[in-house]
């Protein structure tokens, strides 16, 4: 861009480095400050620098055996002023006015100082510019807020797997566990009603085989009386056939038939008293049965249910451990209530409310991401083209094309196509370069600056090609300011100005 | 203009624009305030995980 304007620029510096006091003007054009070593330069840079750019501290600019300073600068017709102050404690604050057209990038695009910026970086033998044009494209603002962004993903996560949330990862297994139990709450149950069930029956089977041989008993006994009764009766009637023998001759066919009654029931008596026998011997033997079974019903009552106390015992054990798993699920689904983060709430709600965080931070980190890909790609683009159009334009033997790759990797071909690291050039070339790039930087990014600056990087250089360099900046850049050593020894740094 | 349209990827994000906004001008005033910049993430994150439990 050429100059457009005609106004001069005046600095005045007040007990700046080394300056006690200082005025200085900048025409349009070329402006060589010149003055010998160590008579304030790079201090006039610096003090200059402040009014467009916060990247250089106060505390770098005000003389060290000062407790005040002031720079001013009349710009367009105004004055802006900034004024150094050292407080008791030794810091050095800094107010005032910046230069309407300030930025804090342009003391990256528009300053050459030695020892910094990219002048620094690529003698330095430093090839990589990402941060570089990260900064001066903001793309350093998309890159903020993408870490900001993963870090806070990063905090859910581990958020997540702090030992609340692995605890209720767990929950599908506790309530496996408490189903589990559950279901062998339920099968001891069922056991215990089973042996219940058993015994009762048990009982009831001998109180009926009791019952019944108590019946039988009774039938036998009622058979027995009866034996007896016809046993007694036989008696009597042999008796009477006795006394009736003796009232009747023996010869007789009537003592005859009384001798066969009698023999008859002699018989009779016989065969009742076997049956008796026999049927004393049946009822001894159901008494027998009898008290077995009534010893057995005994033995059954006392005894109760078979192992009912094992299994009483496994019911309570269960019952305890249902109590603690179901405690345990509580204590995994919900936080505690003096939790500093989550009071009570439920696990699952915090857990889903924070994967939706999450969900949304890296929707967020995705756009930025994209955003910005975008800007940085389109700014590395038209950085090359600014690159490539300045090295053409100067026409500099031995360069075939200087440009950063899509990793930000500076690359200088020579002619011929062959790449040389940027470390393995003379310091000459490194300077030609870092020029370069900081005028494409400023063409790309700073387009309105009025300022390029460049301090005392005559020393290893090519005097021919530098002078080239900068009057072809100065052709693009209202105000070039350029510090020079003069061969004097002493004197107060001066400006010469080429139009 | 919706406030939901993107740089053109698939998932639309609602008022990113505006979250942009902010977070540029934090960062233009302030680049270094890292804590700011998590609180607006954040509660950014909070508000639309929370409406986002709300619409299902």
């Amino acid at each position: 861009m050429p100059p457009d304007t005609q106004e001069n620029i005046i600095l005045e510096l007040e007990n700046i480095g080394c300056l006690k006091r200082l005025r200085l003007e900048f025409k349009p054009g070329l402006n060589i400050i010149k003055a010998p070593n160590a008579s304030g330069k790079t201090t006039i840079i610096r003090g200059f620098s402040c009014m467009f750019s916060d990247r250089i501290p106060p505390s770098h600019i005000l003389a060290l055996d000062e407790l005040n300073g002031r720079i001013r600068v009349h710009y367009d017709g105004k004055i802006y002023e900034k004024t150094l102050r050292r407080t008791p404690s030794g810091q050095v604050i800094a107010q005032g006015d910046m230069l309407p057209f300030a930025d804090p990038r342009a003391f990256n695009a528009c300053v050459a100082l030695a020892e910094t910026g990219v002048v620094h970086k690529i003698t330095g033998g430093s090839a990589f510019f990402r941060k570089y044009l990260e900064e001066l494209s903001y793309g350093n603002y998309y890159s903020a807020l993408i870490n900001t962004s993963q870090e806070l993903i990063n905090e859910y996560g581990r958020k997540l797997a702090g030992p609340t949330f692995r605890n209720f990862e767990a929950l599908p297994l506790l309530l496996t566990e408490l189903t589990d139990l559950h279901m062998r709450r339920e099968e001891i149950q069922r056991k215990i009603e089973e042996s219940r069930f058993n015994h009762e029956a048990k009982l009831q089977d001998i109180r009926n085989q009791i019952e019944r041989k108590s019946s039988v008993l009774s039938k036998e006994e009622a058979q027995l009386s009866q034996l007896t009764r016809n046993l007694s009766l036989e008696k009597e009637k042999e008796e009477q056939f006795q006394e009736l023998l003796k009232l009747t001759e023996e010869s007789s066919e009537i003592a005859s038939s009384i001798k066969r009654g009698i023999t008859s029931s002699k018989e009779n008596q016989e065969r009742i008293r076997k049956e008796i026998e026999t049927q004393t011997q049946l009822i001894e033997k159901l008494k027998k049965d009898l008290q077995v079974l009534r010893d057995s019903l005994r033995r059954e009552e006392q005894a109760g249910p078979t192992a009912l106390e094992d299994l009483k015992r496994q019911l309570e054990n269960l019952n305890k451990m249902i109590i603690l798993k179901e405690e345990e699920i509580q204590r995994a689904e919900r936080f505690p209530p003096d939790d500093p983060e989550y009071p009570g709430r439920l696990v699952v709600d915090v857990r889903s409310e924070i994967l939706r965080k999450i969900e949304w931070l890296e929707k967020v980190t995705g756009y930025f991401q994209e955003k910005y890909m975008r800007r940085m790609t389109s700014a590395r683009r038209r950085f090359n083209s600014n690159v490539t159009r300045a090295f053409r334009e100067l026409g500099l033997k031995g360069f075939g094309n200087v440009f950063l790759d899509q990793d930000f990797m500076l690359h200088v071909m020579r002619e011929g196509g062959i790449r040389q690291p940027v470390e393995t050039l003379s310091a000459s070339e490194k300077l030609t370069i870092s020029l370069i790039l900081m005028l494409a930087a400023k063409e790309t990014f700073l387009p309105d600056f009025p300022l390029f600056i460049v301090d005392e990087l005559t020393l290893s250089y090519d005097p021919d090609r530098f002078w080239r360099i900068m009057n072809y900046i100065k052709r693009r850049v209202p105000y070039l300011i350029v510090t020079s050593l003069t061969s004097s020894l002493t004197g107060n740094p001066e400006v010469i100005h080429r139009p | 203009m919706s406030n939901t349209r993107n740089a053109g990827s698939v998932n639309k994000v609602p008022y990113i624009k505006e979250l942009e906004r902010v977070a540029l001008n934090l960062l233009r005033k302030n680049p270094n305030d890292k804590e700011r910049l998590k609180e607006i993430l954040e509660n950014y994150a909070t508000r639309y995980a929370r409406e986002y439990n709300i619409r299902t």
